[in-house]
């Protein structure tokens, strides 16, 4: 069953020169739990102020849409997160060379071990757990596949596959999505970006090899060239893939339009 | 200017973006024009698709740009032979008429007849044309739409009809689902070795794949060592804005204005260490700079790089007070901030 994991309210805003407040945060909030989105990425209550507070915020909204929050993979963005109570805590590990190496100046040993330690802590407070994948479309692939079998046996449920800087490809997608199912059998969820035109056809492509769970912001916003944009995708969905047969596109693109009403007010 | 993809492969691009501006408007400016050939060609562009209208704009035919012209009459194909051009692309149905078929014919014109496909199972649909005789191209036959071609298939189907006529082929995705430049990198990538697209994807509809997406595709991916310099992208995408007075988003992939800027702290860290952490490719290689924007997700790294480059300092017990300075007046503006902005408030948190 096709999922759409909203990340307006974390990615979306990320990119350079968006900034919500608490109250707008809220609206938008609203607004995609009443179209119907599955899980709304709330935010990075590591952030601590207002970022922190909106998150709580929402959390207390009690919406019928999923709440969760994005983590480093560290213990203290993590007890932030746990401040906040949301339905859905998400750790995310870097996986490529690139990141390991370059950003954190570690080694992949320390990326899995710091992965389950970080995981257990959250498990361990009850929460449910989602595992990011950052920077997978870049990183070995075997390596790849150590980190989410040890996500699993650990009691990750969920892992997201990020195509970071948004290079990938389709037929790539399918491939390692469809190895992903088959070789562990966890939940994948996808999460592209649009550098070179193509985080709809990756997303879409992700669905196909059995990502589940795809993840999109209003408007297409995002880090750099954004992600991958919710009604283009519904639109593809409805289009290609016969999903979501029985609604009017119309309806996607008023939520949206809604929602970039306020992100972009003066 | 054929792209060489190692391996013996040569690939063929056909920008057809001319007549789609033309579509709406017609008072262009003829340098614009030219300038859009030239600056594009230096990207690897083989053929630009012209039609009667854009003829119509060009006093002189300009030295080293080959054109394919779009003929819709007799007529027109009268003018694409007057005006020298070799390449014509026409309609399937055109095919039927003899009249049509026999101009092309005595004139020796290289015809690339255009069919319209939505899925693989239209591709079926066309095998079972050529058998029956309807379709009497004997030069390239260009595939357009694709528009819900969703599994790679079709490269295969297109294979096999291009084997079974001996057809060159030419694919031309519709980007009516957001997939046009997706299919055009996975058809290069399947062996095809011509395809047509234009700058930004523009076009009537949804549009097209957009050329320099592919292009930076087929660098990533493909041949790094393939001679694409896309440094002119910024000079095509102003003569483009002037033609069409369209106004680009600045996330518009690899030729938005805003792409390369960075402001979150997470970002801002891994940048600063090794810039490719979370950039797909240089700046540079399309004419466009990486930029530190201080906003609401910046950190204090970040912060106090950005104060240094201004010529700034911060005291260290400060930083979390300027922070909290700069996330209120972010969020008040709903934008960025300035240089002026961030000095004013180092100013104001030394008073505080």
């Amino acid at each position: 069953m096709l999922r759409i994991v909203d990340t307006t309210l974390r990615d979306g805003e990320q990119k350079a020169g968006v900034a919500l407040s608490i109250d707008e945060k809220i609206q938008i909030a609203k607004l995609l739990d009443k179209a119907g989105i599955y899980q709304i990425e709330a935010g990075v209550p590591a952030m601590g102020g207002d970022e922190k507070e909106s998150i709580r915020r929402i959390v207390e909204l009690g919406l019928k849409s999923k709440i969760s929050t994005w983590n480093r993979i560290n213990i203290s963005d993590i007890e932030h997160s746990v401040e906040c109570r949301p339905d859905i805590i998400h750790i995310s590990a870097p996986t490529s060379d690139i990141q390991i190496k370059s950003k954190l100046r570690k080694e992949r040993g320390w990326v899995i071990d710091t992965l389950k330690r970080c995981l257990c802590f959250a498990l361990e407070k009850g929460f449910e757990v989602t595992v990011g994948l950052e920077d997978a479309s870049r990183a070995d692939f075997g390596f790849l596949i150590d980190v989410i079998s040890e996500a699993s046996k650990e009691g990750a449920k969920r892992v997201r596959y990020a195509d970071t800087v948004g290079i990938c490809y389709r037929q790539k997608v399918f491939e390692e999505i469809s190895a992903i199912r088959t070789k562990i059998g966890v939940d994948v969820e996808f999460h592209a970006h649009n550098d070179l035109g193509m985080a709809v056809a990756n997303s879409i492509s992700a669905y196909m090899a059995g990502a589940d769970f795809i993840d999109c912001t209003m408007g297409g916003i995002g880090e750099r060239a954004g992600n991958c944009n919710y009604a283009e995708f519904v639109e593809a969905a409805k289009g290609c893939l016969d999903e979501w047969s029985d609604v009017d596109i119309k309806n996607f693109i008023e939520v949206q339009n809604s929602v970039m009403s306020i992100i972009y007010k003066k | 200017m054929a792209l060489f993809l190692g391996n013996s492969r040569i690939l063929k691009i056909i920008d057809r973006t001319l007549p789609e501006i033309f579509a709406y408007k017609n008072k262009l400016n003829a340098n614009d024009i030219l300038n859009f050939f030239h600056i594009f060609k230096t990207m690897g562009i083989d053929l630009f698709e012209v039609d009667s209208a854009v003829i119509k704009k060009i006093d002189k035919m300009p030295k080293g740009i080959d054109f394919i012209y779009r003929a819709n009459s007799e007529y027109e194909l009268e003018e694409c032979i007057r005006k020298g051009i070799k390449y014509c692309v026409v309609k399937w149905i055109k095919m039927l008429n003899p009249y049509f078929c026999d101009i092309i014919l005595k004139n020796n014109l290289s015809v690339t007849v255009e069919y319209k496909v939505e899925s693989i199972q239209d591709i079926y649909k066309l095998d079972k044309m050529y058998g029956m005789g309807k379709l009497r191209a004997k030069g390239k036959l260009r595939i357009k739409g694709l528009d819900r071609v969703v599994s790679h298939e079709w490269i295969e189907a297109l294979e096999s009809i291009s084997k079974k006529y001996n057809l060159d082929i030419d694919i031309c995705p519709d980007n009516t689902y957001s997939l046009a430049s997706a299919i055009s990198i996975e058809g290069i990538m399947g062996g095809m070795n011509t395809i047509t697209g234009s700058f930004m994807g523009y076009g009537r509809g949804k549009g097209f794949a957009a050329i320099e997406e592919v292009l930076m595709a087929i660098k990533l991916h493909m041949n790094s060592k393939a001679n694409i310099d896309l440094s002119k992208l910024p000079q095509l995408k102003k003569v483009f804005c002037r033609m069409t007075d369209m106004v680009v988003p600045d996330n518009k992939a690899v030729v938005g204005d805003d792409i390369f800027k960075y402001e979150s702290g997470i970002h801002a860290d891994g940048i600063e260490k090794d810039p490719s952490t979370y950039e797909p490719f240089n700046p540079k290689e399309v004419g466009l700079k990486r930029e530190l924007v201080i906003g609401k997700h910046s950190g204090k790294k970040s912060v106090c790089k950005k104060l240094k480059e201004l010529g700034q300092e911060a005291d260290e017990a400060n930083i979390c007070t300027i922070l909290d300075m700069i996330r209120s007046k972010s969020i008040e503006m709903k934008r960025e901030l300035s240089d002026n902005e961030l000095k004013d408030i180092l100013l104001c948190s030394k008073v505080v």
